[in-house]
């Protein structure tokens, strides 16, 4: 049983987007943290 | 190999200007380390940001950009799934993280715990798992970077793996943890847009449904769901995740480092942002038969496709990514294996009575001769970077139950969590050889249980949490 084209793109369209979503939430984070004075 | 995409002058000159950028940066955080704890935790203090890009960076490993590519070209989709729910390690050791805190707010290492808890064989078994596991990651990582400047520059295995080790020894060195921890913090950014770029070319460039195509015609197995050795592997990669992170001081000294409350949200957060990238790297492999790439080794799939998707400025590009996710391995697990070999190997059975300031210049050293020890290890190439990995998860998997039964649940003794991680490690060797890579961390896991199973069925230890602070 193969996997359809459909879930081939739902798989790796998902996967790069989320992937896209980590530097955005990681540097956001760090000037939170940066402002509270809390990075250490 | 098809081709080399840049020239060794290039490799080497990438190599200097992150070297001494690290070599730097980790002088810079480390001039205030004045303690013990400065040194090997932080200060115990690190915020949620780090904490969340620390342990999300350290997952990300070479493996990640070479290994996941690599079992995607062997594997198909079960491959990358496969290697994506390696996530489920961090996230299911955020509750852990927390407990572990609590318990020992003044720990140090895993090695402290299994001691405390189940006294003194079970904590020599567990040091040469651990160990053993410990050196296995550091040689595959050093054997990573000497396979990524041969693949991307033609550069000398020897000269390339050399070169990593003694920059990541080095700022290590200079900062201890605090160091780790902020370069990774940059490294997570380098290689997550190195990353996501990789992806976003080849998608736009060669298109999904030509990658689709091709594999469907040239290697269908890649996308049957019911392949059977690549179901296995998903099953025992899952396994062999929990047991890494469940296991290795790596994770423990990070749930001792975070600050009050933060471990449990941080490893969830890392966990979650870490869960897709192994597809997004996996997936670049599939595009080998649209581009004709037939690599000499499995392992080099993913730098070579990549160089060959982005061209020679790409390669550069890719190239700084895989030397960044080297690093952020390299030195957590130096730092962390480190640790271990200070306070439980010198402290624990060689100088008891050794002052904190001992400590702090013994665990330099240590450093210095874990890298030399490493750098021996990889001078004889000897196994691709999965197998070698795959070999350790018959040491780690056994760990599991020991660890998870002696956190939460007081009944477990001492005999039974020693013959769990000693006879789980010798099943999932013979499961190794006998069967296959892919089954040595579920065999393992699953006799390891059992013997836990027994353990808990025959005798109730009644311990006392109290004690795990005790000593400190």
């Amino acid at each position: 049983m193969l996997m359809s084209y459909f879930w081939f793109q739902i798989l790796v369209y998902g996967a790069v987007g989320l992937a896209a979503l980590a530097p955005i939430i990681l540097i956001a984070l760090v000037i939170i943290d940066w402002h509270k004075e809390q990075l250490w | 190999m098809t081709s080399v995409a840049i020239s060794t002058e290039w490799a080497l000159t990438i190599v200097v200007i992150f070297g001494l950028l690290w070599v730097s940066f980790g002088w810079w955080l480390g001039r205030n380390n004045k303690t013990l704890d400065d040194f090997m935790l932080a200060g115990r203090n690190v915020g949620f940001a780090f904490a969340s890009a620390t342990a999300m960076a350290t997952w990300i490993t070479s493996n990640t950009t070479l290994v996941a590519p690599q079992l995607t070209y062997q594997f198909g989709v079960w491959g990358m799934i496969g290697y994506s729910l390696a996530a489920l390690g961090l996230i299911l050791f955020a509750p852990m993280a927390k407990r572990i805190k609590a318990l020992m707010p003044h720990g140090y290492t895993c090695g402290d715990f299994i001691r405390k808890r189940y006294g003194f064989w079970a904590w020599i078994i567990f040091l040469v798992v651990s160990l053993c596991y410990a050196f296995g990651w550091l040689v595959s990582l050093g054997m990573a970077g000497g396979i990524l400047l041969s693949a991307l520059s033609g550069l000398d295995y020897f000269i390339g793996m050399s070169a990593i080790l003694a920059i990541c020894v080095a700022y290590t060195l200079l900062g201890g943890l605090k160091a780790v921890i902020a370069t990774d913090f940059v490294q997570t950014i380098i290689i997550l847009c190195g990353v996501i770029l990789i992806a976003y070319i080849g998608i736009t460039d060669i298109g999904l449904d030509v990658i689709y195509n091709n594999v469907e015609d040239k290697s269908p197995q890649l996308l049957n769901l019911l392949f059977p050795a690549a179901i296995m592997f998903l099953f025992n990669n899952i396994f062999f995740g929990i047991g890494e992170i469940f296991h290795s001081n790596v994770w423990w000294s990070r749930a001792f480092a975070f600050k009050e409350n933060i471990g449990k949200k941080a490893f969830l957060t890392s966990g979650l942002l870490w869960l897709p990238i192994p597809i997004v790297t996996g997936f670049v492999a599939m595009a080998a038969f649209s581009l004709d790439v037939y690599p000499e080794s499995a392992d080099m799939i993913g730098p070579l496709i990549a160089a060959q998707i982005l061209g020679k400025v790409g390669a550069i590009f890719v190239f700084i990514v895989v030397f960044s996710a080297l690093a952020s391995s390299l030195d957590s697990l130096l730092a962390a294996t480190s640790d271990l070999i200070t306070k439980d190997i010198y402290k624990g059975l060689i100088n008891k009575n050794a002052s904190n300031d001992h400590l702090f210049r013994f665990s330099k050293y240590s450093i210095l001769v874990l890298g030399v020890i490493t750098w021996l290890l990889c001078i004889p190439k000897v196994a691709t970077l999965g197998s070698l990995l795959n070999f350790t998860g018959a040491f780690v998997a056994s760990t599991i139950f020991p660890i998870v039964f002696g956190l939460y649940y007081h009944r477990l003794n001492g005999v039974a969590a020693a013959f769990a991680m000693g006879l789980g490690t010798l099943c999932g060797l013979i499961a190794y050889f006998v069967i296959g890579f892919y089954v040595a961390a579920l065999t393992s896991c699953a006799v390891s249980l059992f013997i836990c199973l027994i353990g808990l069925a025959v005798k109730d230890q009644q311990y006392n949490w109290q004690q795990l602070q005790s000593e400190e």
